[in-house]
């Protein structure tokens, strides 16, 4: 099941880019050979191939002078981060370790499941955030999964055109701790205001229909 | 009440002529000046900028505006500030001039983002040689259901049906 816990696993990789002193990036792929991998990823993959020969591997440990890598070889995936010499090598070992021992099981759980409970999950986190942000706005969201990659778009409303930076940036937020942290996010958000006519103070249909009985009568 | 409604279209489209069609009052002309940056009085450079501005009284408490936008690209930023808050907005084309088709587009293009309901009005549809509604929907790449109706701005009868059709529009639109 894609379940809280999943989600908080999601949280707490993202955590990882962005909170962590001294991490500078982070990266996770398969450990299966992928179409367009970058030459970090190859040079990685490889590594580990030809190393896993001789020695059951788990995780790796990359030093140069002033940075390291931290690499962690799972079932189905590399990952790790690489740290300059500011970064606390225990807490990022262990970090890392915890999400390398539970990211096959979300891995496995998230190929069984279907990509609606990922969009329902999505649209009930949307519809939390726009009625607390007493937001009348609506949406409406549509997925694709592909692989390790999940695209689509999500269109929200709000009512004016002030809120569309801060709701755009929440809806992001969403959408990067839903989609599996393993699978490339190529969700686009878009937000757009609400149709003028319903920022017209006071403007109810009596008024509209006084409008067309005098211009009809002119 | 002041109900707001944007006229819109190329130059020579006819927005002028529309408004004054429906108007109680003459449209406004407001002229701005410009003063050249060394700022010598004998070098004033005078600048007029037409905008059309006609009103309808609904009753004691409502009227009804319509605005015309001024027809250069450069004033794109006033179509912004002219698009607050309106009712909704008439796209003006020229039917006997294929270039301001062209140039349509462009303006319909801009105006999406403001969200608000619109028509399509084909004017000068008097004029020998206009092009025909199908043609003017194709070559604007118009939706089916946004509606193109035809007009000719001299007559205030036509003006009135085109806004009509608008304010149906956003009737419709307030009922949902
Ligand atoms: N024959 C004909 N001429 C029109 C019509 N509407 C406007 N015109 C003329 O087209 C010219 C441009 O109209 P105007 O309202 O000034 O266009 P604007 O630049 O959009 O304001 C004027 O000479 C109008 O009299 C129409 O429906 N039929
Ligand atoms: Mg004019």
């Amino acid at each position: 099941m894609i379940n809280r816990e999943s989600t908080s696993l999601s949280a707490f990789f993202l955590g990882l880019k962005r909170d962590t002193r001294g991490v500078q990036q982070v990266f996770i792929f398969p450990k299966s050979q992928e179409k367009d991998e970058s030459l970090f990823h190859r040079n990685l993959r490889y590594l580990i191939l030809a190393l896993s020969d001789r020695i059951s591997l788990q995780q790796i440990w990359v030093e140069t002078t002033h940075s390291s890598i931290v690499v962690r070889v799972t079932r189905h995936f590399v990952l790790g981060a690489v740290l300059n010499e500011k970064a606390n090598l225990a807490l990022v070992s262990a970090l890392t370790g915890r999400i390398a021992s539970k990211v096959d099981s979300y891995f496995d759980s998230f190929r069984r499941t279907d990509t609606r409970i990922l969009e329902n999950r999505i649209q009930d986190r949307i519809d939390e955030t726009m009625a607390s942000s007493r937001s009348t706005g609506t949406s409406r969201l549509e997925l694709q999964v592909d692989g390790l990659s999940i695209s689509g778009t999500v269109v929200v409303t709000v009512p004016s055109q002030e809120e569309v930076s801060t709701m755009k940036e929440r809806i992001q937020g969403i959408v990067e701790e839903e989609v599996p942290f393993f699978c490339e996010n190529k969700v686009s958000v878009d937000i757009k205001t609400e149709i003028a006519l319903f920022r017209i103070r006071g403007l109810t249909r009596q008024t509209l229909s006084k409008v067309i009985q005098r211009i009809q009568g002119m | 009440m002041q109900l707001k409604i944007l006229i819109t279209g190329t130059y020579n489209a006819g927005k002028t002529q529309f408004i004054q069609s429906i108007s109680e009052i003459e449209p406004v002309k407001t002229e701005k000046r410009i003063v050249s940056h060394s700022g010598n009085e004998k070098e004033k450079t005078e600048t007029t900028v037409a905008m059309d501005f006609g009103r309808i009284t609904i009753d004691d408490e409502i009227a009804l505006h319509l605005f015309g936008t001024p027809g250069q690209d450069r004033f794109d930023f006033m179509w912004e500030i002219l698009s607050e808050g309106i009712l909704g907005y008439v796209v003006l084309v020229d039917s006997s001039d294929s270039e301001s088709l062209e140039q349509t587009r462009r303006i319909l293009k801009f105006f999406e983002c403001v969200n608000a309901p619109f028509v399509v009005a084909a004017n000068k549809q008097d004029v020998e040689g206009a092009a025909d509604l199908d043609t003017i929907r194709d070559k604007l790449s118009l939706p089916e259901d946004v509606p193109l109706i035809p007009c000719v701005a001299l007559e205030r009868e036509s003006v009135k049906q085109v806004l009509l059709s608008l304010l149906f529009k956003v009737s419709d639109l307030l009922e949902e």
